[in-house]
C-alpha cells in the first residue's frame, strides 16, 4: 500500500519496491541473503521480475526456496508464465502486510526481520484491486489458481478460489458441467437417484 | 450411488496405463517357473521354497506401485494360478523325496537370480517412466518442484547453467504435459485441496448441484469438512463435538429440513392458516402443546383444535411482526427440537422423523422474564415481580427497590415494560387499593405511546396519550393513590404493555392520567401476535369484574368518584360524563350495569 504505482503493464517489467525503507542498517541481514532487499523471479517463457523480498514471503514455496539460501539468482518458475507471474507479483505487493500471512511470518520469524510487517487490515483500496485482479475470463482464472497452489500463497489462493466459487454459485448442473470441461459418468438411473437424493436442497 | 462405487471406477480409470507392463513380466516369470519346475521335479524342500519366496516378492514389487488399488485386478488372477500351478509341482517333489542333486540346485539358483534381475530392471523402468508419463503436474511435481526451484537457484548463483537449464526443461515438460491434458478437464487438473479450497465457498446449493454434474465432482463435493464448515457456518457454533454418524452432509440436510419446518410452522401462525399447521403435526395421540397462556394440549384433534381457537383470537394484521432469535437445531436420530426466542417467549418445537419426513410433535412456549428497566445497577425486586413492572409500579424501598420516581438512574427508554395482569394481583390483590407507600406515581415520561404502533394509536384529545393499552381486557387507571386494575367481561385475559421512556428525573405529582380509550379493533395483540389466550381466561376476567365492582361499589358509597358516580345513575349518562371529564376510561356498558347494580344493592 506504499507505493502508488500502478503495477506492471509491459511485457518486461521490474516492479520497483521501496523495499523495506524503514529498516534499520544494523538489522540483522536476511536469512541467507546477504542483506538482499529484492530477489529476481523468471517466469517460464524468461521474463524477469524484480520483488521485494518480504513481498515474495507470502508464497511459502518461496520462502523455503529463500530460507534455504536460494535467493541469490534469478529464481526459475517455469510453471508460471509473464502474465501471470506479472499479475500475482502486483498481487503479492498489494497485499503487503495482510494479516492473513504476516501472522504466519511473525512465527516462524528469525532475529526479527519481519518486524516492521505488522498485519494490517485489508483497506478497502484492497479489497477493490482484489475484485479487480480476478474479474478474468476462466482460463486465466486457472491459470491462476494453479499459480496459486504451485507458490502457495494464501491471500493470492483465497482470492482466486473465492473468485472460482463466485463464478459456479448459482449455476444449473449442465453450465458447471460447461464451466469446469467436466464429462457427465452418470447413468440415467444415477442421475434420477442423485436428483432425488439433493432434493432437500432445491425446495 | 456411493462414493466406492465411484472410488473404483476412478481406480480402474487409472489402473489401465501402468496394467499395461506387468502382465508382461508375469508371463515371463511364469514361464520361468514352469522351466525350472520341469526341470527340477525331485527337488528339496529348500529350493522349492526359494522360487516361492522370490516369485511373491516380485509380485509384491510390482504391485507396490502407487496404483496399488489399480494394478490388483490384474495381478489378482496371476496368484491364484501360479498357486494352483504350484500345487501338483509341490505334491510330486513329497511323493519322490530323494537325495538333493547339485546340479539341480544351480539351475534353481540360475533361475532365482534371473528372476531378481528381472524384478530390478522392471522396477528400474517403471521408476524412468512413471514421471513422464504421469502429467498430473502436481501430485508428482509438488515435493520435486520444489528441489527443483531450490536447486535452479543454487546452480545459477554458482554459474551452472547447464543444471538450470534442465531444471527448465524438465518443469517445461511438465507444463506441455499439462497443457496436452487441458481439453480435457478444466478441474481435473486442480489439486484436490484446491478444488476443496474452492467448494468451501460455495453454498449448500451449488454444491449439491455440483454433486450431479460428475462422480469426481460428486467426491469432492461430498467432503465432510466442507459440508460440517458449513453447518456451523448456517447454523449454530455451539455443537463443536459432535459427531455425525451418517456424515455432515446428511446432518446438513437433516437440520435443515427440520429448519425449513419450524419456519413453515411460524409462517403458519403468521398466515393463520390451520390447514398449513395441520400438516406441520404428526397425526397421533400423543402430540402436545403448550401454548403461551400455559395451556396444555394433547392429541392432534385437540392440539388443532387449539390452533384453530388461537388463530381466531389473534387479530389479523400481524404478519411478520415477531422475528425469531437464538435458533439452535439439534438432531439425534429421528428426533430432533429447536430452541428459540421469539418476542417475549421461549419457544422449544420438537420433531420427529416418520417415513422419511419430518414432523412437529411438541410445541411449548413461555413467557419469559423482563429484562432490566434501570441502565445502572439497583437491588432486586422483593416481591417476586419482573423488576420493571415494580420499577414501573413505584415500589419503593424495604423490598431492595427504589422507586421509579426516585430512581437514580437512568431507565432504558427501548425497553417495554410488560406488566402482567397477574403481576398486579400478586401485588394488589383481588381488590386492589394501594396504601401511600406504595402508591402509584408515573412519570409522564414514562408512559408514550411507542412510535412503531403508528399515528393511529394517537387517539385525538389535546394530549397524545400517554399511556398505551395493548391488551383489550386490562386497563390501569391511575387517580391519586389508588391503582385499579379493571377487567372487563371480555373474556381474553391480558397482560397490560406499558412503554417506559423515561430519561430525566422529572417529577410529576399526581398526574391525572387518563387511559386513553382504545378502540377494540385498533388493539394489537401482545409480542409478536404469538401469545395465545384461551377461553380458561373467563375465570380471571370473572375475578377482575369482582373486583372492578368491588371498586364501583366502594366509589359509588363514598361518593367521591365522579365518574362511577355518574354511572351509577345512569350508564348513558355516565358515559358521557366520562367523554367529557376525560376523567376515567369508560368501562364497558355492561359491566356498568352489573357494577350500579351491585352497589345499588349494597348500599
Amino acid at each position: 500500500m506504499s507505493s502508488g504505482d500502478s503495477g506492471p503493464s509491459s511485457s518486461k517489467q521490474l516492479v520497483q519496491q521501496p523495499a523495506a525503507a524503514g529498516r534499520s542498517p544494523n538489522q540483522p541481514p536476511l536469512l541467507g541473503a546477504g542483506g538482499r532487499k529484492v530477489i529476481v523471479l523468471k517466469s517460464g517463457d524468461e521474463e524477469e521480475f524484480e520483488v521485494d523480498l518480504l513481498d515474495a514471503m507470502q508464497s511459502r514455496t518461496l520462502r523455503r526456496a529463500i530460507e534455504d539460501g536460494c535467493g541469490d539468482g534469478p529464481m526459475p518458475l517455469p510453471n508460471l508464465t509473464g502474465p501471470v507471474l506479472a499479475k500475482v507479483v502486483e498481487l503479492f505487493r498489494r497485499h503487503r502486510g495482510d494479516p492473513r500471512w504476516a501472522d504466519e511470518l511473525q512465527e516462524t520469524e528469525k532475529e526479527g526481520m519481519f518486524k516492521d510487517y505488522a498485519p494490517q487490515k485489508p483497506t478497502a483500496e484492497v479489497k477493490g484491486f482484489d475484485r479487480e485482479f480476478v474479474s478474468v475470463d476462466r482460463d486465466a482464472l486457472f491459470d491462476l489458481l494453479r499459480a496459486a497452489n504451485f507458490l502457495e500463497a494464501p491471500g493470492l489462493l483465497d482470492v482466486t478460489c473465492d473468485a472460482a466459487a463466485d463464478a459456479v454459485m448459482n449455476m444449473t448442473v449442465e453450465e458447471v458441467r460447461e464451466y469446469f470441461g467436466l464429462v457427465n459418468d452418470y447413468t440415467p438411473e444415477e442421475e434420477a437417484a442423485l436428483r432425488k437424493q439433493h432434493e432437500w436442497a432445491f425446495q | 450411488p456411493s462414493p466406492e462405487a465411484c472410488s473404483d471406477r476412478g481406480g480402474r480409470d487409472e489402473g489401465r496405463r501402468p496394467a499395461g507392463r506387468s502382465p508382461v513380466f508375469l508371463l515371463l516369470l511364469r514361464a520361468v517357473l514352469v522351466v525350472a519346475a520341469l526341470l527340477l521335479p525331485p527337488s528339496s524342500p529348500a529350493t522349492r521354497a526359494k522360487p516361492l519366496v522370490v516369485v511373491p516378492a516380485c509380485a509384491a514389487e510390482h504391485t507396490a506401485t502407487p496404483l496399488t488399488v489399480a494394478s490388483w485386478p490384474s495381478s489378482r488372477s496371476s496368484p491364484t494360478s501360479r498357486s494352483e500351478f504350484d500345487a501338483p509341482v509341490m505334491d510330486g517333489a513329497r511323493r519322490s523325496g530323494d537325495a538333493f542333486p547339485l546340479q539341480s540346485f544351480y539351475i534353481a539358483a540360475v533361475v532365482t537370480v534371473l528372476c531378481c534381475l528381472v524384478a530390478l530392471w522392471s522396477s528400474l523402468l517403471r521408476f524412468r517412466v512413471v514421471p513422464k508419463k504421469n502429467a498430473m503436474a502436481v501430485e508428482s511435481g509438488r515435493p520435486a518442484k520444489k528441489q527443483c526451484v531450490c536447486s535452479c537457484a543454487c546452480g545459477g548463483g554458482d554459474g551452472g547453467e547447464g543444471s538450470s537449464g534442465t531444471a527448465a526443461g524438465h518443469a517445461s515438460g511438465d507444463v506441455a504435459a499439462g497443457e496436452q491434458q487441458a481439453g480435457s478437464s478444466m478441474m481435473e487438473q486442480l489439486v484436490p485441496e484446491i478444488t476443496m479450497h474452492v467448494l468451501s465457498y460455495l453454498d449448500h446449493v451449488s454444491l449439491c448441484s455440483l454433486s450431479k454434474t460428475s462422480s469426481a465432482m460428486r467426491n469432492a463435493a461430498n467432503d465432510d469438512n466442507t459440508w460440517r464448515a458449513l453447518y456451523f457456518k448456517d447454523f449454530t457454533v455451539e455443537q463443536d463435538n459432535l459427531a455425525p454418524v451418517n456424515g455432515w452432509k446428511a446432518y446438513y440436510a437433516a437440520t435443515k429440513s427440520v429448519v425449513d419446518l419450524n419456519a413453515k410452522f411460524f409462517d403458519a401462525i403468521r398466515n393463520r392458516s390451520l390447514q398449513e399447521m395441520s400438516l406441520i403435526w404428526l397425526v397421533t395421540d400423543y402430540v402436545k402443546c403448550v401454548h403461551g397462556s400455559g395451556e396444555l394440549f394433547s392429541g392432534y384433534t385437540s392440539v388443532m383444535d387449539s390452533w384453530e381457537l388461537a388463530f381466531d383470537w389473534i387479530q389479523g394484521g400481524q404478519g411478520g411482526e415477531f422475528e425469531i432469535q437464538d435458533l439452535r437445531a439439534r438432531v439425534v436420530g429421528e428426533v430432533a427440537w429447536i430452541t428459540m426466542t421469539l418476542g417475549s417467549f421461549h419457544v422449544t418445537n420438537i420433531f420427529e422423523l416418520c417415513v422419511r419426513k419430518w414432523y412437529m410433535v411438541h410445541h411449548h412456549s413461555s413467557k419469559r422474564s423482563q429484562s432490566v428497566v434501570c441502565m445502572g445497577k439497583c437491588g432486586k425486586s422483593g416481591w417476586g415481580l419482573p423488576r420493571s413492572s415494580a420499577l414501573l409500579l413505584g415500589l419503593r424501598g424495604g423490598h431492595g427497590l427504589r422507586s421509579a420516581r426516585q430512581h437514580p438512574h437512568p431507565l432504558d427508554e427501548r425497553l417495554r415494560v410488560v406488566l402482567l395482569r397477574q403481576d398486579a394481583r400478586q401485588l394488589f390483590g383481588a381488590h386492589h387499593e394501594l396504601n401511600s407507600p406504595h402508591a402509584l406515581h408515573w412519570r409522564s415520561q414514562d408512559l408514550q405511546a411507542p412510535a412503531e404502533l403508528g399515528p393511529r394509536f394517537h387517539l385525538g384529545g389535546r394530549r397524545p396519550p400517554r399511556l398505551t393499552v395493548v391488551s383489550h381486557l386490562n386497563r390501569l387507571r391511575c387517580r391519586r393513590s389508588t391503582l385499579l386494575v379493571q377487567g372487563e367481561q371480555v373474556v381474553q385475559p391480558a397482560a397490560l404493555e406499558l412503554l417506559t421512556a423515561g430519561q430525566g428525573r422529572r417529577d410529576v405529582a399526581h398526574p391525572e392520567h387518563t387511559v386513553p380509550r382504545v378502540a377494540r379493533e385498533d388493539v394489537p395483540g401482545l409480542d409478536g401476535g404469538v401469545e395465545l389466550r384461551h377461553p380458561a381466561g373467563v375465570r380471571h376476567d370473572a375475578d377482575a369484574d369482582a373486583g372492578a365492582r368491588a371498586m364501583a361499589r366502594r366509589e359509588h358509597c363514598g361518593g367521591s368518584v365522579r365518574g362511577a358516580a355518574g354511572s351509577a345513575r345512569s350508564p348513558a349518562q355516565g358515559a358521557a360524563h366520562h367523554v367529557a371529564s376525560r376523567d376515567v376510561a369508560v368501562p364497558h356498558r355492561r359491566r356498568h350495569r352489573l357494577a350500579a347494580r351491585d352497589a345499588a344493592m349494597e348500599c
